[in-house]
């Protein structure tokens, strides 16, 4: 990856929370610029963490993080000046209007672009006065997208902001995700528990589980080196095995070749490698 | 302006409630003012406030106002605590609460900045709604006290003037750091009102000790009117001087004090009775002094105690500063 500019990395990146629970166990990642990077994982596998170390919310007990080189920590606002960021709630101001958000904005953020931002929610059919406390969540999440994306930021880490919305609003919101990435050449990182819903708009995946990375290939990659198929017949690198739709026991296997097996599906990836780090009775997650 | 429009609408009910308030306080303030005035104009030789011949009905209605006017006293000493904190805790804690923060401190470069700017309307309003109330309460005393000089006269200190609006501004730094470092908006207006009332009392405590250092003592009966009074002292024969308290934790258990301010204790073994005279009976041990600052020194300590408080306002907006850099949005 020397070729390609890294933007977003961690080095045995460790975080700990005061009740003693690691949400990160130690981890190793490199995203490189452009394109839309899943990051998927279940519940409590550290995912808003991560992210929240690249916002500089969250301090890390060990390693390191950085932002095109800036650590977060040290430099907040060196690294915020790269960073455009949605939350996992849209959590917009109830009292103010769309218009009043994007005015806020201006004001927080020198170089602000009101008019994409507006522009961007006029296209979706947004009211810009309507008040933030009437929009459907479909429509905060919208807010929330533009509001990042008006920033300007080479890099938008967004924080599972698919996961209170409806199949519809879901697929509106990647499309003028990806349709602002294409256009800006920017970087988006995107966390979620569904699979389905990153599988179309992203180019790489990486999958977290108990705090760990488990994969991190590009999507292409990850479906062309993973067949699938009855644990039984599963003969080579066997990545785990899980139980299917129809209560069978499947075996992903890391191979591009195995005829007996089929091309695993990327949910199908997905599962496998979570799969793999299931947590063994009596052993707890530690960094 | 479009910050101060968008800080505005972020509180706006706040403001619009404690505007109505002070708004409502100020006008019955300055109704009763007028009247004050008007029962002294249209009598203009009655003194009001004594029962003279002839002037009774003037002094009875000047009574009854006085005592209504003595109750807005209440109201304008607790007003800064109440206005401070209202519009200070939820400056950050509402964010927090809401999660805000999670857009605003990823949208700021500088979360110093940010409560900067978020600082600058609420501390406004509390410096104009002060200064109202502390106008108001000066027109309201001066009515009452007519023949007073109340720019050196410590009449009402702390209920009226400057001081109103130099309180109000810790009060709002104590809501803001509270709300900054609980981060949910009503267990930190609990939190606020108990460290308000902690930060004022050692303030108080630190002022009058300040003042105690540097005020007079004088012999009891002395006309005091205007003066700070600081409490009252006794005298000990070979020039110690003591509080009562004091006194009585040396073991001077009963004691006595005559009409021109001497103090006696009973003779060993006995207590005075009730009717009986102590210059009779017991044994002269001092003379009773009162602690004042005369009233010259008014706009003085009253420019003391508003840097003081100012001082401390800062330190607590500095401390808010300090939390809301390092904590989590939510």
């Amino acid at each position: 990856m020397s070729d390609i500019e890294v933007v977003l990395t961690t080095r045995d990146l460790a975080k700990r929370y005061r009740r003693g629970v690691w949400a990160l166990a130690g981890i190793d990642l490199d995203i490189p610029a452009g394109g839309i990077t899943a990051l998927v994982g279940p519940n409590a596998a550290g995912k808003s963490t991560l992210i929240k170390t690249w916002v500089g919310f969250e301090r890390p007990t060990r390693g390191s993080v950085s932002v095109k080189g800036i650590d977060p920590w040290r430099d907040r606002s060196g690294a915020l000046a790269h960073l455009g960021y949605v939350p996992q709630s849209p959590a917009l101001y109830d009292g103010l209007s769309v218009s009043d958000h994007l005015d806020l904005a201006v004001q927080l953020r020198p170089g602000f672009d009101r008019a994409s931002a507006s522009e961007r929610l006029d296209q979706l059919g947004i009211p810009l006065d309507a008040g933030a406390r009437h929009l459907s969540g479909g429509q905060q999440a919208q807010v929330a997208l533009a509001l990042a994306l008006g920033t300007r930021a080479s890099i938008l880490l967004l924080d599972e902001p698919l996961a209170s919305l409806d199949p519809l609003a879901r697929r509106e919101f990647l499309h003028v995700l990806t349709d602002a990435v294409r256009t800006d050449g920017a970087t988006a990182l995107l966390s979620s528990h569904i699979v389905t819903d990153v599988e179309q708009a992203c180019d790489r995946l990486i999958v977290l589980g108990v705090g760990r990375v488990l994969l991190q290939e590009t999507v292409v990659d990850a479906l062309a080196s993973h067949r699938i198929g009855p644990a039984e017949e599963a003969s080579g690198e066997v990545v785990s095995t899980f139980l299917g739709p129809a209560g069978e026991r499947l075996a992903l296997e890391r191979s591009t070749q195995d005829d007996r097996l089929r091309p695993a599906t990327l949910e199908e990836v997905v599962l496998g490698y979570l799969a793999s780090a299931r947590p063994v009775p009596g052993r707890e997650r530690a960094a | 302006m479009s910050w101060a429009r968008l800080s505005f609408r972020l509180q706006r009910w706040e403001i619009v409630f404690l505007t109505a308030g002070v708004a409502l306080l100020a006008g019955a303030m300055l109704w009763y003012a007028s009247q004050l005035m008007a029962v002294v104009a249209e009598n203009p030789g009655c003194d009001p406030s004594a029962f003279t011949s002839g002037c009774e009905a003037v002094a009875r209605r000047y009574d009854e106002l006085s005592d209504f006017v003595t109750q807005f006293t209440n109201l304008t000493w607790a007003a800064p605590f109440g206005i401070g904190l209202i519009l200070g805790v939820p400056l950050v804690a509402r964010e927090i609460d809401r999660g805000t923060t999670q857009i605003a401190w990823t949208l700021s470069r500088s979360r110093i900045q940010w409560l900067a700017g978020r600082l600058v309307v609420p501390t406004l309003v509390v410096i104009g709604l002060l200064a109202a109330l502390a106008v108001t309460s000066e027109i309201l005393t001066a009515a009452l006290f007519p023949q007073a000089n109340l720019s050196e006269d410590f009449t009402w200190y702390g209920r009226r003037g400057g001081l109103l609006v130099a309180r109000g501004l810790v009060a709002l730094g104590v809501g803001v750091l509270v709300g900054a470092i609980l981060g949910r908006l009503l267990p930190a207006l609990l939190a606020g009102t108990v460290v308000t009332g902690l930060v004022f009392g050692g303030l108080t405590l630190g002022m009058d000790r300040w003042n105690e250092a540097e005020a007079l003592v004088l012999p009891y009966g002395r006309d005091i009117t205007g003066d700070l009074s600081l409490g009252e002292r006794v005298v000990l024969a070979d020039g110690e001087m003591m509080t009562f308290l004091e006194m009585q934790r040396r073991g001077v258990g009963s004691f006595a004090i005559a009409m021109d301010g001497q103090v006696y204790v009973p003779p060993e073994g006995s207590e005075f009775e009730g009717m009986e005279s102590p210059e009779e009976v017991g044994e002269l041990i001092g003379q009773s002094h009162v602690l004042v600052i005369p009233a010259e020194r008014y706009p003085e300590i009253v420019a003391r105690e508003a840097a003081v408080l100012g001082g401390v306002a800062v330190l607590f907006g500095l401390g808010s500063g300090v939390v809301v850099h390092r904590r989590r949005p939510v």
